[in-house]
């Protein structure tokens, strides 16, 4: 049987152990461990991660090590409530807390998530991203996420036109 | 602005990369961006028979170079990166043809600020940043990533969103995305189907006829706007047949609209108004008009305005041809309110139920279809109250063989529709509104 603890080697040259079950919970390793079954255990590269950002991952993991597998759920159609949107609310008291931090740091997680294929903290990432950007008008998208405005007005005038924009729209 | 060459920080495989392409100093210092180094330059650490990662089309290890290339490909077509014979790769694409508001994008246009010119970003990257750069919203988050966070939007906030830059006006507009939310509301997405679904979602999200809760006997066009009664050639008496429509959302104002494109004549001819639930499909009567159906307010065909099965005391005005019949709900003050034409006909009703569905019903080969209007008519553009009584025979039975079952005349749509389009219908209705009642059998 492999040992109880996994070595990672991050970007930025550190080597971090972690815990098998946490471990397993990131699909990417976890077909890596699958494929090096039998071989010498060295530590896994994970060059798309820094250990900071790992280290956030493996405390989500830890708060959610108990958590059930995600089931693919066939969507059915449901008679009365089919017209609802996907719930962007974010349910759990501790995740609320552990998505409340930087932008670059959220996004790194993100793109680490996605990376690592872990997808509950893939999903979270996302909801809260999402939940950043309802409600805010293009304007205060673009100042609370730095990007640059290259629509002229002509463009975002025929783009309410075509979106039927809400009256509250700005 | 953020071009940034960083021929001099990486290893030579990068070159390719970094030359010509954009890396903004924010990416660069990203440890996703940090790979690039490693993911060029030396052997793949893991085996090619990983996952890929959930949304991505590649493989997560797969060079950044040929990620960051897929990406911006699919972003400003093929233009300026890679071969345009190389096929696509599998998965979210933006097709070319959906953004049409926008001119053409090329490398030197409006998006040709961050790319190429590299004297202005050394000086910037030399610079102290005292605040951190604009940065071309792509580098914040890779295509599928940020199709995945679109998914959870709303349409008001897609619609924001979509105004940020072009960028995202792109993938807003992602034809995929689309089609997933499609099915996601309504549990099928016919693959098959070459269609805009951003068109066909936008529209249906107004509301539209149901296919599901609709009965036999009655057919929904393609586009689930229009609705007909399709036993006209059966000899034998049928009965009335209700179709519901998909509501809109049930938080605040909703407004539906139909016009009555064919009208036979029948004691109440045609039936619109709001159930709770779906209604018995094939019934004796129209919904609404027994008392067995709890949850109802409608507005029949021959004026009457029925609440729980009830009539109201003051009367509307009946149905004709090319009318078009309103119903306004406010789930925030509980209240409804019909129109015909524009104008509110009997009173602000109060006291309604959440989670209300349009209905019609329908006999006799009339057909409905809704109007998506381009203004809510106010409560204020009342018109004059018609006191009549309610005729005692009036006749709702499933027989049509009482009933003359007879398809207006073209003068007869004509002078009806003339009085649907005048200022004043409140002043010809009442007197056709006799005629049609008397001329009965």
């Amino acid at each position: 049987m492999a040992s109880e603890s996994i070595s990672v080697t991050t970007s930025d040259d550190q080597t971090i152990q972690l815990s098998r079950k946490h471990a397993q919970m990131s699909q990417t390793i976890n077909s890596m461990l699958e494929d090096s079954v039998g071989a010498d255990q060295e530590a896994i590269p994970l060059p798309n991660v820094s250990s900071e950002v790992l280290k956030k991952v493996i405390d989500w993991c830890t708060h959610h090590e108990n958590d059930p597998a995600p089931v693919e759920k066939v969507k059915k159609l449901n008679k009365k409530r089919e017209y609802k949107a996907k719930n962007s609310t974010i349910s759990d008291e501790w995740d609320k807390n552990f998505v409340n931090a930087e932008l670059r740091v959220i996004v790194d997680i993100l793109l680490a998530a996605n990376y690592l294929d872990v997808k509950g903290l893939f999903e979270l990432m996302c909801k809260h991203i999402a939940n950043e950007l309802k409600g805010k008008t293009p304007d205060q998208i673009r100042e609370r996420f730095g990007i640059q405005d290259d629509l002229t007005e002509e463009d975002k005038a025929a783009m309410r036109k075509a979106w039927g924009a809400t009256k509250n729209d700005s | 602005m953020v071009q940034s060459p960083t021929v001099g920080s990486c290893a030579v495989g990068c070159v390719g990369l970094c030359g010509n392409r954009r890396v903004s100093p924010r990416l660069r210092e990203t440890p996703a961006a940090s790979l690039t180094g490693m993911a060029l330059c030396g052997p793949l650490p893991c085996s090619p028979s990983i996952r890929g990662p959930v949304l991505g089309s590649l493989s997560p290890l797969a060079p950044l170079k040929e990620y960051r290339q897929s990406v911006t490909k699919r972003m400003f077509g093929t233009g300026n990166v890679g071969s345009p014979s190389q096929p696509r790769k599998a998965g979210k694409s933006v097709p070319k043809n959906v953004v049409t508001l926008l001119p053409r994008v090329d490398s030197t246009d409006s998006i040709g600020s961050h790319s190429g010119d590299e004297r202005l970003s050394e000086e910037e990257t030399s610079d102290e940043e005292p605040r951190e750069p604009l940065v071309p919203a792509d580098d914040l988050l890779p295509l599928e990533l940020m199709l995945h966070v679109f998914s959870y939007l709303d349409l008001d906030s897609l619609s924001r969103a979509s105004r940020v830059c072009s960028n995202w006006n792109r993938i807003s507009n992602d034809n995929e995305m689309w089609r997933d939310r499609w099915a996601l509301r309504y549990g099928e997405s016919d693959k098959r189907y070459d269609v805009g679904w951003k068109r066909l979602y936008r529209r249906s999200t107004l509301w539209s006829w149901s296919s599901v809760h609709c009965p036999p006997e009655m057919e929904v066009d393609n586009d689930r706007r229009t609705v007909r009664d399709a036993c006209v050639q059966q000899s034998k008496p049928k009965a009335w047949t209700t179709c519901i429509g998909y509501p809109t959302d049930s938080s605040g104002k909703c407004y539906y609209e139909i016009k009555i494109d064919r009208l036979a004549t029948n004691s109440i001819n045609i039936v619109f108004g709001a159930v709770r639930e779906p209604p018995i499909l094939k019934s004796n009567s129209p919904f609404g008009i027994s008392t067995r159906d709890k949850s109802s307010w409608c507005y029949c065909g021959d004026g009457v305005i029925m609440i729980r099965g009830l009539p109201e005391t003051t009367r509307a005005q009946p149905f004709e041809v090319n009318d078009r019949i309103g119903m306004k709900i406010n789930y925030r003050t509980k209240s409804i309110t019909f129109f015909r034409n524009g104008l509110m006909q009997g009173r602000r009703l109060t006291g309604i139920t959440p989670d209300l569905y349009p209905a019609v019903s329908l006999i006799d080969g009339n057909q409905v279809s809704i109007v998506y209007p381009i203004a809510i008519p106010s409560n204020k553009t009342k018109t004059k109250a018609i006191q009549i009584q309610l005729p005692k025979d009036r006749d709702f039975s499933l027989s049509r063989q009482g009933s003359q079952n007879r398809v207006m005349s073209d003068e007869e749509v004509n002078t009806a529709s003339n009085n649907s389009a005048g200022s004043s219908p409140s002043s010809s209705s009442p007197m056709q509104f006799w005629r049609h009642l008397t001329a009965g059998p």
